[in-house]
């Protein structure tokens, strides 16, 4: 049996708005497995994103567990919460949000000059970000400013970032979210790729078809797990067609 | 609905909205006090000598030796109007203060009586006009009260001619004759009474002389009437002694240039946080124009709101104003009526153009709203940000950790958007500077060739009475006096060189060209000691007299020409062999050659003895010399070259506190101009922040690149303020120092003090602002990136 990365017991997670409390998360528990990737699904508004932000220290939760490899994330002081950040997570987001005044590989490797537990020496680390671009399909654009580049080139920049100080789990929030169709599945090939090359991803989508490329689904409604449902791994691209009309044949079963 | 959305944006863009509000205040508040100060200071010497009703001319007349007194020839002058005489006392024997200690504050003290008063006096912060002096009491100026280490309510005596009695300081006074910090002679005022009883001293005619005030528009041939009057010791016109506030008038010149710095910084800031703000609403400009909104519709939207801002930040900051103003005037406000007339209606326009001006700024910098389709207005302003330029640097090619990197990056990718800060802090910077490099030459040993003496180790002032030297063998009781000195201190192992400077006032003419001047003879030292000679040579012979440059301007005479040199004996001729350059007397004097035999009867004073040791001691030893001086010539006070020149001009205690005014409102508004800065970095950086956060950084790296960015610009400015230092401090001070009459001076900068110590401390005040402001990235959360506009 695989090694568990996130344990996630009793989650909830309250906002006070206007002073009317607002329960994003009621008590969700859910694991997530090593070498895993997962999707969680759900409508607007049903706390897909504060899901993913809370279990990776982003935010902070109301009560409930959450353990990343072992560590109560809870417990954690801020600095110690923004090292595991830097080096154990990647994060990848919908708006593809890069530092205006870094052009593209040093953006990519930024985390990696400020980690301490990355070892690589900087000429290491420079190599190790052209490798990743040239893995996704992007050294031509290794020198390019953020605003020279399509929002597909730079949404694989991003992962390529998440990636440099080889994390134990990527977190990515409707990565495809702003993107066309064709660089949607560029991006979620990608994804595929690294998870297969052993990286553990829990994603937020609202897209049946990136889901399916996960091996899990999880799908929540208003702050609640309504289910879970197995994929497995992907195996082909005829396999994936088989499993996007098994998917909506259960999310419609779940109120989709 | 325009309403409606203005309301909104106030409450949305709250941190943008309130560094407007800001920046409009604190321009209203500079630009109001500066221009009060401005106007308040560029006419008060003339508004406070009308006020004070002095004479066109004025003359400092003993009571005896000439054939006719000053007061008697120039009423014989029919365009001489009027002549009014103010008897005065003369004390020469130092003033008793409570403690038992005598203190001389001056050669000579002068003591007047209210009821014979000419002129109007003032006192107090309001400038009350001086109504009476009851018997008993006394008023004396400022620089007299610190000299006598008292203060207002406390007792000192007073002897003339063994007369001894007590005063009680009732107040400050503010003379406009005597009231200058050039002015080491001043006048006290007592009850008529009191003088009285003065009068009655057995031998009062040597003690008493007047105080003359001439009403005339010719001035100029009054002076050549009255040159011949040997009774006169010192005159002037009214104009030329305005020249003895120059101290008062260079802390005012400092405060002016401080004024319209402050102006500049406040018009800079304006412009471009305008600018910086608009520039950020490119994406709301762009939705408003897609829902069909017309530009002049947004234009308006926008007008309104700066009108709004600006109005309410003018009357704030037009209130502001006025405790400023105060702050930055109090110290020359203590000697000068400084008038209020006028300030209130100059603020109000000021704080209507500062309006104005935002409008103006508002106006040009809304002007490409009609420009834009409302997919450009969105499309430049579609993630916060426009992109004009890439990074300067590469993070890959670069071996410093990414905060310091981002800095250095951010700086020379966007040099425009810290330029409010450059400015600000490098104008900042370099007034201290200026300030700091004022007193430092003040101060400073090499300044002492501009007081007529040679340049020596050590300087003796005498506290014995100048009318022991007030005869015909002056010279012998003088010479023996310097050898007395001079066997004192070889017999403590210190051999030396004594000289002295005797001081003398004479008529000069040359042709019809006469004025009456001051004059140099050295005695044990020779004329070519002297490093002050400007063009032709010291005089050779006795025969020969160097002369002022300015002076000569003003007998229209050249190097080698004749002058004829006047006194109640009768009058000789000199060639001019050369002229030099001198601030004492405001660059009035000549110079006689040391065997020219002069008649001490006439003398005004001795001047700076010279110490110069031969056997060429070490600094440390000289120091402990000078030590030693002051315990075997107790008669004497002891001086360095640089206390010697402190002493003569009293300047750099005075600029002293103007150093701390200059330094403190330097500090104020860096931190203010560099906390605001800051919080709209933050504001406009919030996106960045919040991915930097969701990437693993800790709140302290985001600090440290918040507050290192910061740093380099404060280099960057205390660099540009050094290289500006010396080019600024000529045009200005310089010129301050050409008024008094040295031709170039040579500054004396306190390198450690001016360009290391100060600008740390202001960048340390400012990093402080700067840093405890960036902490508030901690409320800025990871998660926020999503969220950012």
């Amino acid at each position: 049996m695989a090694k568990k990365i996130l344990e996630v017991k009793d989650l909830c997670k309250t906002y006070v708005v206007n002073k009317r409390q607002n329960n994003v998360l009621r008590n969700v528990s859910f694991d997530v497995e090593e070498g895993e990737m997962i999707a969680i699904m759900g409508p607007s508004g049903s706390g897909k994103s504060t899901l993913l932000y809370t279990v990776s220290g982003m935010d902070n939760m109301t009560a409930g567990e959450v353990n990343f490899c072992g560590k109560d994330i809870s417990k954690l002081k801020a600095k110690e919460l923004a090292d595991v950040r830097l080096n154990e997570m990647g994060f990848i987001f919908q708006q593809m949000y890069m530092l205006k005044n870094l052009n593209i590989l040093d953006n990519i490797i930024l985390p990696a000059r400020q980690s301490k537990a990355n070892k690589l020496s900087k000429q290491e680390k420079n190599e190790y970000g052209k490798e990743l671009m040239r893995k996704l399909g992007i050294i031509d654009i290794a020198e390019n400013d953020i605003n020279e580049v399509s929002g597909g080139q730079l949404q694989r920049a991003c992962i390529c970032r998440s990636m440099i100080n080889r994390p134990k789990l990527i977190f990515a929030d409707e990565p495809t979210g702003a993107l066309n169709r064709s660089s949607s599945e560029e991006v979620m090939a990608e994804l595929g790729k690294i998870n297969r090359e052993g990286t553990t991803i829990m994603l937020v989508t609202h897209d049946a078809k990136v889901a399916a490329k996960c091996s899990r689904v999880i799908y929540i409604v208003d702050g609640n797990i309504k289910g879970e449902y197995n994929l497995g791994k992907p195996e082909n691209n005829s396999d994936i067609r088989s499993r996007e009309r098994g998917l909506n044949g259960w999310l419609i079963e779940q109120g989709w | 609905m325009f309403l409606e959305i203005l309301k909104r944006d106030l409450k949305r863009k709250k941190t943008m909205n309130f560094i407007i509000f800001i920046f409009v205040i604190m321009s209203v508040t500079f630009v109001c006090s500066s221009v009060t100060n401005l106007s308040g200071t560029f006419n008060s010497l003339d508004k406070f000598f009308n006020e004070a009703e002095v004479g066109d001319f004025l003359a400092l007349e003993r009571a005896q030796g000439a054939e006719k007194t000053a007061v008697e020839i120039a009423r014989e002058l029919p365009y001489v109007k009027d002549v009014k005489a103010e008897p005065i006392l003369y004390n020469v024997e130092g003033i008793k203060v409570g403690s038992g200690e005598v203190i001389k504050v001056a050669e000579i003290v002068m003591i007047s009586s209210f009821e014979r008063k000419i002129n109007k006096y003032f006192y107090g912060e309001n400038n009350m006009n001086l109504t009476e002096v009851p018997k008993g009491g006394i008023y004396i100026r400022k620089s007299a009260l610190e000299a006598l280490k008292s203060e207002i309510g406390d007792t000192i005596r007073i002897t003339i001619d063994g007369i001894e009695k007590e005063f009680k300081i009732l107040g400050v006074l503010k003379d406009a004759f005597f009231g200058g910090s050039l002015i080491d002679s001043p006048r006290f005022l007592i009850s008529e009474e009191d003088f009285c009883e003065y009068l009655k001293a057995e031998n009062v005619d040597e003690y008493l002389g007047s105080i003359d005030y001439f009403y005339t528009d010719n001035t100029d041939d009054l002076r050549k009437e009255l040159a011949d009057c040997t009774n006169i010791a010192f005159m002037e016109k009214k104009g030329t002694m305005k020249l003895t506030y120059l101290m008062e008038m260079v802390v005012a010149g400092l405060l002016m240039i401080v004024s319209i710095c402050l102006i500049i910084i406040a018009l800079f800031i304006l412009k471009f946080t305008i600018s910086f703000t608009i520039s950020e609403e490119f994406r709301e400009i762009g939705i408003m124009k897609a829902i069909g909104i017309p530009s002049a519709g947004i234009r308006m939207l926008y007008l309104v709101k700066y009108l709004a801002l600006a109005v309410l930040g003018a009357v704030i900051g037009f209130i502001c104003s006025f405790p400023f103003a105060d702050m930055l005037m109090e110290k020359t406000k203590e000697t000068i009526v400084i008038s209020d007339e006028g300030s209130l209606m100059l603020s109000i326009i000021s704080a209507i153009v500062v309006v104005a001006i935002v409008m103006f700024f508002g106006f040009r910098s809304t002007r490409l709203i009609k420009k834009y389709t409302p997919v450009d207005a969105i499309r430049n302003g579609s993630t916060g940000e426009r992109y004009k330029k890439k990074g300067f640097l590469r993070l890959s090619k670069s071996g410093v950790r990414p905060a310091p990197f981002m800095a250095i990056n951010d700086i020379l990718s966007g040099l425009k958007r810290f330029m409010v800060m450059i400015v600000t802090f490098s104008i900042g910077i370099l007034l201290v500077m200026i300030v700091l490099n004022c007193i430092s030459t003040l101060k400073s040993e090499k300044l002492v060739r501009w007081f007529g003496v040679t340049e020596a180790d050590a300087y003796l002032s005498s506290t014995k009475n100048i009318t022991d030297y007030h005869n015909e063998n002056g010279k012998e009781i003088l010479k023996k006096e310097l050898e007395n000195i001079r066997l004192i201190l070889e017999q403590n192992g210190m051999p030396a060189k004594v000289g002295a400077e005797v001081l003398f006032n004479y008529s000069l003419k040359n042709g019809d060209m006469k004025v009456n001047s001051m004059a140099f003879l050295g005695v044990n030292t020779d004329t070519k000691d002297y490093d002050n000679y400007v063009d032709g040579s010291a005089p050779q012979n006795p025969n020969e007299i160097a002369v002022h440059y300015m002076l000569l301007d003003s007998l229209h005479a050249t190097i080698g020409d004749t002058v004829t040199v006047t006194d109640p004996d009768g009058s000789r001729d000199y060639i001019v062999s050369g002229t030099f350059e001198t601030m004492t007397n405001r660059g009035e004097g000549v110079r006689f050659h040391q065997d020219d035999d002069r008649n001490y009867l006439y003398m005004n004073g001795i001047w700076g003895i010279q110490i110069e040791f031969t056997d060429n001691p070490s600094d440390k030893e000289t120091a402990a010399r000078l030590e030693k001086m002051k315990e075997i010539l107790p008669d004497y006070e002891i001086y360095t070259p640089g206390g010697f020149t402190d002493k003569t001009i009293h300047s750099a205690a005075y600029l002293d506190d103007t150093r701390w005014l200059v330094l403190l409102v330097v500090i104020l508004i860096n931190i203010l101009v560099a906390v605001l800065m800051e919080k709209s970095f933050l504001t406009k950086e919030r996106g960045e922040i919040a991915c930097m956060k969701a990437l693993g950084f800790r709140n302290s790296a985001i600090v440290f690149w918040q507050t290192l960015r910061v740093f380099i610009i404060l280099l960057i400015s205390t660099v540009i303020a050094i290289c500006l230092n010396n080019p600024v401090c000529q045009i200005s001070v310089g010129s301050i120092f050409k008024g008094m009459g040295a031709k170039k001076i040579i500054f004396d900068p306190n390198v450690l003090e001016s360009y290391v110590i100060y600008p740390a401390i202001i960048i340390a005040a400012t990093l402080v602002g700067v840093f405890l402001t960036a902490m508030s990235v901690r409320h800025i959360s990871a998660n926020e990136i999503n969220s950012i506009e």
